[in-house]
Parts: C-alpha cells; sequence; structure tokens
C-alpha cells in the first residue's frame, strides 16, 4: 500500500470517529433533554396550571402567580 | 467469456461498493452507479418518511406561551407577579440547533424583573443571543405581546426582503458563473455567501433543516425566509442544475477552496490519493447520511445533525471536540480539495443523490479526442476516461465549476438537458 492511502485512510478514520464522537456529545448534550417533560396540560385555571409547574419543579417564587398567556 | 475487466467490476460491485478502478468504466459500470444512487436515495427517503408516521405532529399545549424560532415554534412559560413584573420564563420545548442558542439560560434571566412600562427592544432593553438573532427576536416580541395583550407589529420589511432578495442575487451570479463558464463569477458569488449566509446570518444549508422539516419542525416562511431559501436552492437547484449549491454558494466551501488554494500558491503539495481508494472513501458521506437521519428518526429530535463544522467555523461556539474536529477538516483540506465536501458531508451527500438525476447535466457530446484534458481539469476528480477514451462525467460529485467545460479544446463536453 502507498504511504499516502496508508495516511489517508488514517486520517479519514480520525475524521470518522472524532464525528462519530462529535455525534454523541450533541446528542447527549442536547439541552432539550435538560427540559422538564414538554406536556403542561391544558388547564383549568391559572392555579391548576400552578400547580402543574409546581409538580415538575420549575422555579416558583411565593406569593407569586403563574400566568397562562390567553388570560 | 467474460472481459476480465468486468469480472473486476463485479468484484467490487459484490463488495457494497460500485465504482470500478479509475481507467475502466463502460456502460455496465454507469448502470452500477446509477443503482447506487437509486437505492441509496430511497433508503434516505424511506427513513425522512418514517418520520410522520412514527413521529406524530407535537400542537403547542393551552397556557404556554410560544415564539416562532429559527428552527419552528418554541414553547415557553412566563410568570408574572401580582405587580406585573416577571419572575420567571423557562423553555418548555424547542428546535433550535444546540450550539446557536448556548447562551439561551443567560438571555432568558434578562427578562426577570422587567413590566408592562418596559419596551423590551433587543439590543437596547434585551441583549440578543449571538449568532441566534431571530430566535431572540421572537422570543422578545412573544413577552412583550404577552405583557400587553397587544399583538406584536409586524417584523420590518426590508430584513425579510434582504432574507429573500440577497440568495437569490447570489444563486443568479452562480448560475451566470456556470453558464458563462466565468470562474471569476463563482468566485464572486462564493465570497457573497461566505460574507451573508456564514459571517452576517450564520445560516447555510445544513442536514438539520430537511429533518427537521421531515419531523414537522420547520419555521414559516413568513418568520425565517432565510431558513427555506437555502433549503430551496440547494435542493431544487440540485434537481435542475446539479450541485450549483456545492459548488459556488456553500459558505464553508469557499472557506476549504481558498484554503487549498493558498496552500498550492505557496507551492505545499496536493495529497494524491489512489483513484480507488478516493472512490471507495467517498460513499462514507452516505453512510453518515444515513446513520444520523437514522438516530434523528428513532430519537425524534434533531441533535445529532448538528455537527457539521461549518456551525462551529461560523458561530465560534462549539465543544472542545467540535473544535478538534474543525481544525482537522481545515488541516485536511489543505492538501485534499475540499476533504469534507467529497468524503464526509452529509449535505453534499443528499444534493448528490438528487444532481445525479438532474434535469441539466453535464455530458460528453460527440468529437471528443480522447485528450484527457477535461479529467485533469476537475478539482473533485468527478470525471473519468471509459476504455475508449471517452469522458464519463460522474453528476452525482460534479460541482458544477464548469472548468471540464472550459478545459475541452473541441467543446466535447456540454451542459446539455435530459435526453429524450
Amino acid at each position: 500500500m502507498r504511504r499516502h492511502d496508508a495516511l489517508f485512510i488514517f486520517l479519514t478514520g480520525l475524521s470518522v470517529t472524532l464525528l462519530g464522537l462529535a455525534v454523541a456529545e450533541t446528542i447527549t448534550r442536547d439541552p432539550q433533554q435538560a427540559l422538564p417533560a414538554p406536556t403542561v396540560q391544558a388547564p383549568a385555571s391559572s392555579e391548576a396550571l400552578r400547580e402543574q409547574f409546581i409538580r415538575k419543579g420549575l422555579p416558583l417564587h411565593a406569593g407569586k402567580y403563574w400566568r397562562p398567556s390567553h388570560e | 467469456m467474460k472481459h476480465p475487466l468486468e469480472s473486476r467490476i463485479f468484484l467490487d460491485s459484490t463488495s457494497g461498493v460500485f465504482f470500478c478502478p479509475q481507467g475502466a468504466h463502460d456502460v455496465k459500470c454507469t448502470a452500477m452507479k446509477k443503482n447506487f444512487y437509486i437505492i441509496t436515495a430511497t433508503a434516505w427517503l424511506l427513513l425522512w418518511g418514517a418520520a410522520f408516521v412514527f413521529h406524530p405532529r407535537h400542537l403547542p399545549p393551552e397556557g404556554t406561551l410560544t415564539a416562532e424560532g429559527y428552527g419552528g415554534p418554541i414553547e415557553m412559560a412566563l410568570s408574572v407577579s401580582t405587580d406585573g413584573r416577571i419572575t420567571g420564563l423557562k423553555v418548555l420545548r424547542h428546535h433550535e440547533t444546540p450550539s446557536y442558542i448556548a447562551g439561551l439560560e443567560s438571555f432568558l434571566q434578562q427578562f426577570t424583573g422587567k413590566n408592562r412600562a418596559n419596551t423590551l427592544v433587543l439590543g437596547r432593553d434585551i441583549d440578543a443571543i449571538s449568532g441566534a438573532t431571530i430566535t431572540s427576536q421572537a422570543i422578545t416580541s412573544a413577552v412583550k405581546e404577552n405583557l400587553s395583550g397587544q399583538p406584536a407589529p409586524p417584523p420590518p420589511l426590508g430584513p425579510l426582503l434582504a432574507m429573500i432578495l440577497l440568495p437569490l442575487v447570489l444563486t443568479s451570479l452562480a448560475v451566470a458563473a456556470l453558464l458563462g463558464r466565468h470562474n471569476a463569477l463563482r468566485w464572486a458569488a462564493l465570497t457573497g455567501s461566505f460574507i451573508y449566509f456564514g459571517l452576517v446570518t450564520h445560516t447555510m444549508l445544513a442536514l438539520i433543516q430537511p429533518l427537521q422539516a421531515g419531523l414537522g419542525h420547520s419555521p414559516s416562511f413568513g418568520h425565517n425566509p432565510l431558513w427555506w431559501m437555502t433549503l430551496g436552492i440547494a435542493f431544487i437547484g440540485a434537481l435542475v442544475l446539479g450541485r450549483i449549491y456545492c459548488g459556488s454558494l456553500c459558505p464553508f466551501a469557499s472557506v476549504q477552496e481558498g484554503l487549498h488554494h493558498l496552500a498550492r500558491h505557496r507551492h505545499a503539495k496536493a495529497s494524491t490519493v489512489s483513484p480507488k481508494l478516493d472512490r471507495r472513501t467517498r460513499t462514507l458521506k452516505y453512510i453518515i447520511l444515513l446513520g444520523i437521519t437514522a438516530l434523528c428518526l428513532v430519537s425524534g429530535r434533531t441533535a445529532a445533525a448538528a455537527v457539521e463544522p461549518f456551525m462551529t467555523f461560523f458561530t465560534g461556539r462549539g465543544t472542545g471536540l467540535a473544535w478538534a474536529f474543525l481544525g482537522l477538516m481545515l488541516i485536511l483540506s489543505v492538501f485534499n480539495f475540499r476533504f469534507w465536501c467529497k468524503y464526509l458531508c452529509p449535505v453534499g451527500a443528499l444534493t448528490s443523490l438528487m444532481a445525479a438525476f438532474s434535469f441539466w447535466k453535464i455530458r460528453p457530446v460527440p468529437g471528443c479526442t480522447a485528450c484527457d484534458d477535461c479529467q485533469g481539469a476537475c478539482p473533485v476528480d468527478a470525471i473519468s476516461m471509459n476504455k475508449n477514451g471517452q469522458p464519463m462525467v460522474d453528476n452525482g460529485e460534479c460541482l458544477m465549476c464548469a472548468k471540464c467545460l472550459n478545459a475541452c479544446p473541441v467543446s466535447a463536453l456540454k451542459l446539455t438537458r435530459r435526453p429524450r
């Protein structure tokens, strides 16, 4: 095998390995993964929505309320 | 009895690679290449189409705040205190490219404490996420609209028109360069796209776009015309005129070509890989395309597709691994013309599949003197000679740079329509 071919195979293999690792890293670090389950159910009231956010551990300050966008 | 050459060609086909050794092409080989493109394109279309079946469209739940981001709808939760101040803004779901919105959390924190009295103007009251202006503007407008209870004013027409007209102008330059065989015009198109798509808007065709469209996450044309323009120009262009986007409009291609020519100008030696190895390695990009598409289909997310090195290059953001990969691609492009495009780019693979069946192609016409000049002029080795010394163009690999057309002394290669 020619020396150029061997070097080419090595560098291409290195590139594919780096690309594969980058794909794996992107999937594991996808910010969407860290977000809470994207299913805030249609609330009956602001209070119901507030309860849902509390259950999902979203930040909620004492004495404040959550206002859904349609109010 | 079979010609010995035919046996070698069949041997290649049984090993899964449909390319015969350089200088040995014949009709059978061309048919095998066509089969390769048909099989790969069908496999990709099946995977892409499966997204519709396995991932039903998601509708934003009632009560959440929705903004039209760069990559589609962004669902948010907004908390407001009794005195009308924002106490929290959280993104629940989005389809943005992860590397583009690395500063999302700190961007959202800027809204805390703002109230209806604040004007919430992006750039003045709120700092945009660098390189993600459309998304930043969309979130700001949605919050403002929710606080005030009044619909946000429509986005200014000027930037929207620019997003439609400038890509069209650049495409016209690229087409003029091909039809007029002007390499200088092609460089003008490449430089223009480097500046506009790369440096100004950080928007270039990426695999994430067709995958987002397949999963139903695409933005509307009215909110992000540039997203659709790049997609349309590349894919419609590939079906009509071959890989004109890859050849004359891709901003990362301009970087690779520029580096390669600069190095050659400084007498750096180009790498010479054996033709057989070169042709076999080119199948990698199709494997990467199918692999990433399958990953996105299984996960229902397009994050796996956001690894192309141009994102790191133009946004200036990326992990250590992403920077290492970009560095390697740039170094390799110095010695091997468009290394990323030829061997690894999944978008290039997709446009190749379309270009193989494009309406206009560079085709040999009678009159060839078998001088071999076209083969020597092709920068991506898309031309090889058959047993009779006649040129055969692999239109899937051809970048439509028109160098072969200029090199032919007897005009035996022409850009022609599909024969009837």
